[in-house]
């Protein structure tokens, strides 16, 4: 019930709106705008590379988190991405790498969805010690 | 025009005799199994695409003169005809071990070495043989040594690395010091420095030669080569059984969400709940599997971020650091490849099953499965397959078997360095490259 939920709310949030190709991918790469942090605080827009995430390949995430607000970078928070499989009951094998490239800009290193099925993406966003998180469903087959 | 409409008209007879239909998404999945990618370059290792390097390593692969009774080789559990492993439970060099030994084709495409990944590089794997009691149950000291008194092998390891250190002095390298001896401790720190170095070098020769152990075209990969271009000739390599076999595989067994990708492994670790099965002194033994294996390889100061590593600030050396370890590792194991698998029994890491029906009805019952608490993840349910389905299940499995590499990689190469039956320490004379 729990996860439907999620991925209705992906579903809703998740629009595929304005398109970059990712670098060095052939593939158009999706931005993902406007996916919400749970309180209504944050926007992260992220994308991938590769796209769509391959199963059981080392993929990166590059992630803007703007204020809902005002729709400019929040260049005064910290993000920590993660990811797990709660169907399965666990996450990933490896921490990612996470590297601030601008404001409100992160890239995301060693991200992998080893397995195939249901995964889902946390990004925790921390201001002034509140963390809020935004989160995403994905499947990959 | 004609043609097409005849080949259709072929591919549904086809289809319709044997009976078997992929879904798009049956098919998609189907076509990540197949073909096996190149071998990827290895960053931490400067010689593992070098031709002569491969060759010194074959020879030392094969060469028993480097364990401490002179019958054991990597060969002796890595045999050639079984797919690289020796048809035991548990290994057996000088003593028996506490694993099964897994095969070696392909080896160069995985992530992490040992069924407990306690390696990340594949030469740093080859490190752990040569001192280990129940293996070669020699010692690093004693490695270098007998290279350097090899005319043959001390060319070939000039020509490549460079100057051995004075093993001839035996008072600056005394016989026997392995890595936990007094005499290695009481050893000048830079002519441990150079062993080591020596040693490492030698791993790396190793590891070129096994990244040549690729296996050639199964049946199974004649078949998706067939299925990727509508060509009912290639989709002919499988029988019906093997095709519905596959079917269960990439569908409702769920085996492919662990036995992922070319290899039919996702490099990564499960605890697929098995029973221990090997005894020690009348006691089962438990194995921690991966939850000891990441430590040990984060410690290890021969990983891919330490200073014998030609990459020590790349991806993988970042990766191993980054790596998570949980309660969920207990008993975790790597998923082994399954290409090849008829040749390799027994199977699993203690060599529970003798053959591939016995591990089949494991799955599908879990009988005996030993649950770890909540902290186990939640995959494996009993499959319940009936006697057809398993039928076809292993037919499917047979399907995996590729030809071994080339013939000339399957034994000890005659050169450069013909292994002299009196080494001669004093010898300058190198042999022809
Ligand atoms: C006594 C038998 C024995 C000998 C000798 C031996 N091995 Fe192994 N090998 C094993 C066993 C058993 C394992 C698994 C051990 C474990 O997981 O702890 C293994 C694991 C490996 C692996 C890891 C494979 C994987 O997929 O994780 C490689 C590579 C390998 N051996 C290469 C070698 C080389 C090279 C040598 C010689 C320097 C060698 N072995 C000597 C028994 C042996
Ligand atoms: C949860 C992940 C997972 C799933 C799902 C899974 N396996 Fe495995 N498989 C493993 C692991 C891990 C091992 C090694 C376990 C050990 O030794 O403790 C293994 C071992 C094996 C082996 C023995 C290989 C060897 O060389 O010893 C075979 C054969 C096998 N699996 C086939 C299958 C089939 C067929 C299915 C589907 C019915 C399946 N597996 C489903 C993870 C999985």
């Amino acid at each position: 019930m729990q996860t439907r939920l999620i991925v209705l709310l992906s579903v809703i949030l998740l629009t595929h709106g304005c398109s970059t190709p990712g670098p060095g991918s052939t593939e158009r790469a999706r931005l993902h705008s406007g996916l919400l942090s749970n309180d209504g605080t944050f926007i992260v827009e992220w994308e991938t590379n590769p796209d769509p995430i391959p199963v059981n390949e080392f993929f990166v995430i590059d992630a803007r988190v703007l204020d809902a607000g005002t729709g400019s970078p929040a260049a005064d928070v910290m993000l920590s991405v993660d990811a797990a499989m709660p169907q399965h009951r666990h996450g990933m094998n490896h921490t990612p790498a996470i590297e601030r490239v601008g404001p409100g800009h992160w890239r995301v290193q060693d991200m992998l969805f080893h397995m195939p099925g249901d995964w889902v993406i946390y990004f925790d966003i921390s201001r002034d010690e509140v963390i809020r998180r935004a989160q995403v469903s994905i499947e990959v087959d | 025009m004609l043609v097409a409409a005849c080949i259709i008209a072929l591919l549904h007879g086809v289809a319709e005799e044997a009976g078997i239909d992929f879904t798009p998404q049956e098919k998609r999945r189907i076509l990540q199994h197949s073909p096996i990618p190149p071998v990827p370059d290895d960053p931490t290792n400067d010689w593992d695409k070098n031709p002569g390097a491969a060759l010194l390593g074959q020879a030392l692969f094969f060469d028993t003169g480097f364990s401490r009774n002179g019958a054991v080789s990597c060969s002796t559990c890595h045999q050639p005809p079984r797919a690289f492993t020796d048809g035991r439970s548990i290994a057996k060099g000088l003593a028996p071990g506490t694993r099964h030994t897994p095969g070696l084709l392909n080896v160069a495409h995985q992530r992490w070495f040992f069924w407990d990944g306690r390696a990340d590089t594949l030469w740093s794997q080859a490190l752990h043989p040569i001192e280990h009691p129940s293996e070669f149950g020699s010692s690093r000291v004693d490695f270098v040594r007998r290279i350097h008194s090899d005319d043959g092998y001390r060319a070939a390891y000039t020509d490549l690395f460079g100057v051995l250190p004075p093993m001839e002095d035996v008072e600056r390298f005394p016989p026997g010091s392995h890595g936990t001896s007094d005499a290695w401790k009481a050893m000048d720190q830079a002519d441990r420095e150079a062993v080591n170095r020596a040693m490492t070098n030698l791993a790396k020769a190793v590891a070129a030669y096994e990244s040549r152990l690729r296996g050639g075209n199964a049946p199974f990969d004649l078949f998706v080569e067939g299925l990727r271009n509508s060509d009912p000739a290639g989709m002919a390599a499988l029988s019906p059984s093997a095709q519905r076999g596959l079917k269960l595989f990439v569908g409702k067994a769920g085996c492919r969400q662990c036995h992922s990708g070319p290899l039919f492994t996702d490099f990564e670790f499960h605890n697929i709940g098995l029973p221990a099965h090997h005894m020690v002194d009348g006691q089962p033994l438990r194995d921690p599997g991966r939850f000891d294996g990441i430590p040990l390889v984060q410690k290890s100061a021969l990983s891919a971020h330490g200073s014998f590593s030609d990459d020590p600030v790349g991806d993988k050396a970042r990766r191993t650091r980054s790596t998570k370890r949980g309660q969920e590792h207990w008993g975790a194991f790597k998923t082994p490849t399954l290409r090849n698998i008829t040749s390799t029994a027994p199977y699993m890491h203690q060599g529970h099953f003798n053959t591939l029906m016995d591990v089949l009805l494991y799955y599908n019952t879990l009988e005996d499965m030993e649950l770890q608490d909540h902290h186990q993840e939640a995959v494996l349910k009993p499959l319940n397959l009936d006697e057809a389905e398993l039928a076809d299940l292993l037919a499917f499995l047979h399907s995996l078997e590729s030809p071994l590499p080339e013939e000339s990689l399957l034994q000890a190469p005659s050169r450069p360095h013909q292994v002299q039956e009196h080494p001669h320490p004093d010898s300058n004379e190198g042999v022809e490259q």
